[in-house]
């Protein structure tokens, strides 16, 4: 006699779950499968959350120490990347390069979604010197949640003011005063998962905040398809319900690398699927290309990440023994 | 046979258990549930393992497991993994699914279990062989366990405990064990001891007691608890492993203000769990102590050559005697018809006697090493490998098991590599197997274990940096790909090597330490890998407080 509960599961956090889920809809998303938006959302909204989970708390300028670490990890290898397609292409943009190049056009050398890098960098610089001239501090530590609200609601009413200046939808919106809002609803989400005295009644405040803010943005602001507000509100809403869930054993492995690996998917699959469209356009149909589009660039970018990995912690333990050697010598 | 609780019903007008909605349970309504759950069991003794929640229906099932003498495991409700791995091993007659108020028993196995009579409880432990081991404990264990903690808390009928602890958990099982034996109460909840939720229902109910371990104590601090703000508190208890000495002072003076008793417990599964106590008055001069052994126990020290030490200050292995050592380990589901007496218990525990007659932990024997955590008596591998054809030697580490074979038949290596694979769930990279032609001893003929560890592991074979790059390059690879453990030493060494951060100490935490979202799955993951379980909040949790989660197995 045998039971289906007797499945092998692991445990892994909803939150590595959702970025394993977000970013393969982004690449889902560029290998051709247009009506499914909404990954990159997720992603910036799981951002916002651990932002709040780690940083958001500390002293002003931990936090803004914090952004500088982040930013750091987050600039280097962009930069290195824009570098290398500048010179592929024998092209130099020293605004894309500067990080401003969003606010004038939506062209780009670099094959990768520069503007995420640019949009982020600049909300980043905003939020550390906010937090110096508003004294973050001093308001996370009264009420994170009701700090959070504040935010998200200036966040959702300030882009119809800059819209008056900057022509945003010609832009398709890759501002950073149209991104705020999701990374800030990061901050709201976390504040209500950590809340100890959380209430169905607190999550279901919650989960209205979710909805009508992506509306408003999605469906108001911006009016888009409807799919990216149905998709990002499905993975927010479970993000809000759960902390962990179960996966059968067999995924388990392959979800923790795609969750580590998703910077890495996130540089470098534009520039695999160009590189595959290139060579299969002639030779294969439509769904073929976009098919092996995701899957090649998927893969190529998770073994490269843990190439990439496995090198540097390797360089690290000789480095380690070579100075252990020396010492004892 | 008296049974733990054979006498409960004396207690019928006694509220037994409360859950957290309120609803009062008295010990005739208990009773009676119970004994409906006996009839279901049938007379001839059955296995029964019990998907454990701190429920009143998980409740009723262990009491009526016990009452009709069914040898019982509880198994957390929330791993059905852990479930399942049991069940294949041990193929119980009946598992209980516990989700509705009133337990529900499936049949898994109709045939009949050869269960010694003496058997009551089965424990978990770690193991370091195929199939989880158990621990089997007798009536008589728990019965002279339950009693003799009783008689030190001076627990009565009036007190009332709360479930701090999940009921699966040896030391939380004690809690109810000891309650239910003596007619007081328990309330029962889920709820984390930092969910001010669980404070509002231990004040509705005037709980009288707070067990915890050294986590629970670490989070108590973290959000600045005060023990003066629950004054029905009579008591607290800390065990399931070491609470640092500035933890235990804080609240141990805390307590102090309002009376109230602060009790520092050690124990092993093996022992049903609880073997020692700290006298709340000598927490504050000796709260490095484990204090004294429970009535009708005693603990000694032996030397190397098992002779016992008397000096004060001498250290040596911590031994336990008393009625509460068990009735041996389970491997299968043949054992639990036998039974081992153990005279002594070895703990495993480098230990010394203080002079005022108080024991201190010191460290571990050099036969038991914690590779992944897991406890292994090398002495165990050496005996079970010794069946071969060839003299082993095994020694080894927290991260490397060396077994020396001492053979010019090299076809004996793959051998014992294939018996090791077989025999043990820990990763075979655990093990290094190394041929020798004569194996060195020492002049009393013992195997020199020292020497064979310093020539084969602690000697770092000069590699060629390529060399070494290649080795650990492929190493890092498997281990990305989770095909391979990485053998971390502790927590600190994970969030130095991932965090890259050398200057961590005990206090710092993943969010002091600059963690970010970027480096979250990696920390996550290795810390899942280490600790076995991770809790929610544990970036916020300092390394001290991650470490002492590690030692599962010291209650």
């Amino acid at each position: 006699m045998s039971f289906n509960y007797f499945t092998s599961f692991r445990t892994i956090e909803v939150t590595d779950f959702l970025k394993a889920l977000g970013i393969c809809l982004v690449v889902l998303n560029h290998s051709s499968w247009h009506n499914l938006e909404g990954g990159l959302n997720i992603l910036i909204l799981i951002s916002g959350l651990n932002f709040a989970r780690f940083s958001l708390k500390k002293g002003n300028t931990e936090l803004a120490v914090d952004i500088a670490r982040l930013l750091k990890k987050l600039l280097i290898p962009s930069l290195l990347l824009m570098g290398f397609y500048s010179l592929l292409f024998n092209k130099f943009d020293w605004k894309e390069i500067m990080l401003i190049s969003n606010f004038f056009y939506t062209q780009k050398i670099a094959a990768f979604p520069v503007w995420y890098v640019q949009v982020i960098t600049q909300l980043m610089l905003v939020i550390a010197v906010s937090a110096f001239m508003f004294n973050f501090a001093k308001w996370t530590r009264i009420s994170l949640l009701g700090f959070s609200l504040v935010m998200l609601i200036f966040s959702i009413l300030i882009p119809p003011f800059i819209d008056q200046y900057i022509s945003s939808a010609e832009l398709f919106w890759k501002l950073p005063h149209y991104i705020a809002w999701n990374f800030i609803l990061g901050w709201v989400v976390w504040a209500c998962i950590e809340d100890e005295n959380q209430s169905p009644l607190k999550l279901c405040i919650c989960w209205l905040l979710i909805v009508i803010s992506a509306f408003i943005v999605f469906q108001i602001y911006q009016d888009i398809s409807i799919n990216r507000f149905l998709i990002f509100s499905s993975f927010a809403t479970v993000l809000l319900l759960f902390k962990k869930i179960q996966v059968p054993t067999i995924f388990y492995r392959l979800i923790v690398i795609l969750a580590s690996a998703v910077f890495y998917i996130f540089l470098l699959h534009g520039g695999i699927m160009y590189v595959i469209q290139i060579l299969m356009r002639d030779h294969f149909s439509y769904a073929t290309i976009a098919v092996c589009k995701f899957f090649i660039s998927i893969s190529l970018c998770c073994m490269l990440f843990i190439l990439i990995t496995a090198t540097l912690n390797a360089l690290k333990t000789v480095r380690e023994s070579s100075s252990k050697m020396s010492n004892n010598n | 046979m008296p049974t733990l609780f054979s006498h409960i019903y004396t207690f019928r007008h006694n509220t037994a258990v409360i859950n957290d909605s309120g609803e009062h349970y008295s010990y005739a309504k208990l009773y009676a549930d119970a004994i409906v759950c006996t009839e279901q069991l049938g007379q001839e003794s059955k296995l029964v393992f019990i998907n454990a929640r701190n429920n009143y229906s998980t409740v009723v099932a262990y009491v009526a497991c016990m009452l009709g003498g069914h040898p019982v495991l509880l198994v957390a409700a929330d791993n059905p993994q852990q479930l399942e791995e049991l069940v294949n091993s041990y193929q119980p007659n009946f598992i209980v699914n516990t989700l509705t108020d009133t337990p529900e028993f499936k049949v898994y196995n109709s045939k009949t279990v050869q269960l010694h009579n003496e058997l009551c409880l089965l424990l978990s432990t770690s193991g370091s062989t195929g199939s989880p081991k158990l621990v089997k404990i007798s009536h008589s264990n728990i019965i002279s366990n339950s009693d003799a903690i009783i008689r030190y808390l001076e627990v009565t009928t009036t007190d009332r405990a709360i479930t701090s602890l999940p009921i699966h958990y040896s030391y939380g099982l004690s809690i109810l064990n000891i309650h239910l034996r003596v007619g007081a109460s328990i309330v029962l909840t889920d709820l984390s001891v930092t969910n001010e939720n669980f404070w509002k229902i231990y004040k509705q109910f005037s709980v009288t007691s707070f067990s915890g371990v050294p986590y629970s104590f670490q989070a108590l601090l973290s959000v600045n608890f005060d023990f003066s703000s629950a004054p029905s508190t009579r008591y607290v208890t800390q065990a399931g492993g070491k609470l640092s000495q500035n933890v235990i002072l804080h609240f141990a003076n805390q307590l102090k203000l309002t009376n109230k008793l602060f009790f520092i417990m050690y124990g092993q599964t093996e022992a049903s769990p609880r073997i020692s106590y700290l006298p709340p008055d000598q927490v504050f001069e000796h709260s490095d102590c484990i204090g004294i052994a429970i009535y009708g126990g005693s603990l000694t020290l032996h030397d190397d050559k098992e002779k016992e030490i008397t000096d004060s200050g001498v250290a040596g292995e911590l031994i336990y005697r008393g009625p509460n050592i068990m009735m041996g380990y389970a491997l299968g589901q043949n054992d639990f018809a036998s039974m081992e007496y153990m005279e002594a218990l070895h703990t495993g525990d480098i230990a010394l006697r203080k002079s005022n007659g108080l024991f201190k932990i010191i460290g571990r024997v050099s036969r038991f090493v914690k590779p992944f955590g897991i406890r292994v008596n090398l002495d165990d591998i050496q005996n079970n490998l010794s069946n071969t054809d060839a003299i082993v030697a095994v020694t080894g580490n927290d991260e490397k098991i060396l077994v020396v074979i001492q053979t010019e038949n090299e076809t004996l290596i793959s051998s014992i590599s294939h018996q090791i694979s077989l025999s043990y769930t820990l990763p075979l990279e655990v093990f290094q197997i190394e041929m020798v032609s004569t194996i060195p001893r020492l002049s009393n003929d013992k195997f020199d274990y020292k020497y064979l560890l310093k020539l084969f592991v602690e000697d770092v074979k000069q590699k060629s940096n390529t060399r070494l790059f290649l080795d650990e390059f492929k190493k890092e690879v498997l281990i990305l790909l989770g095909v391979a453990a990485q053998p971390w030493n502790s927590v600190a060494d994970i969030y130095s090597s991932i965090l890259n951060n050398p200057t961590c100490d005990d206090l710092s935490t993943f969010r002091s330490l600059s963690g970010d979202s970027l480096s979250y799955v990696a920390v996550s993951s290795a810390l899942n890998q280490y600790l076995g379980n991770l809790p929610d909040n544990w970036h916020n949790m300092s390394i001290q407080s991650l470490q002492d989660l590690r030692y599962g197995n010291e209650f």
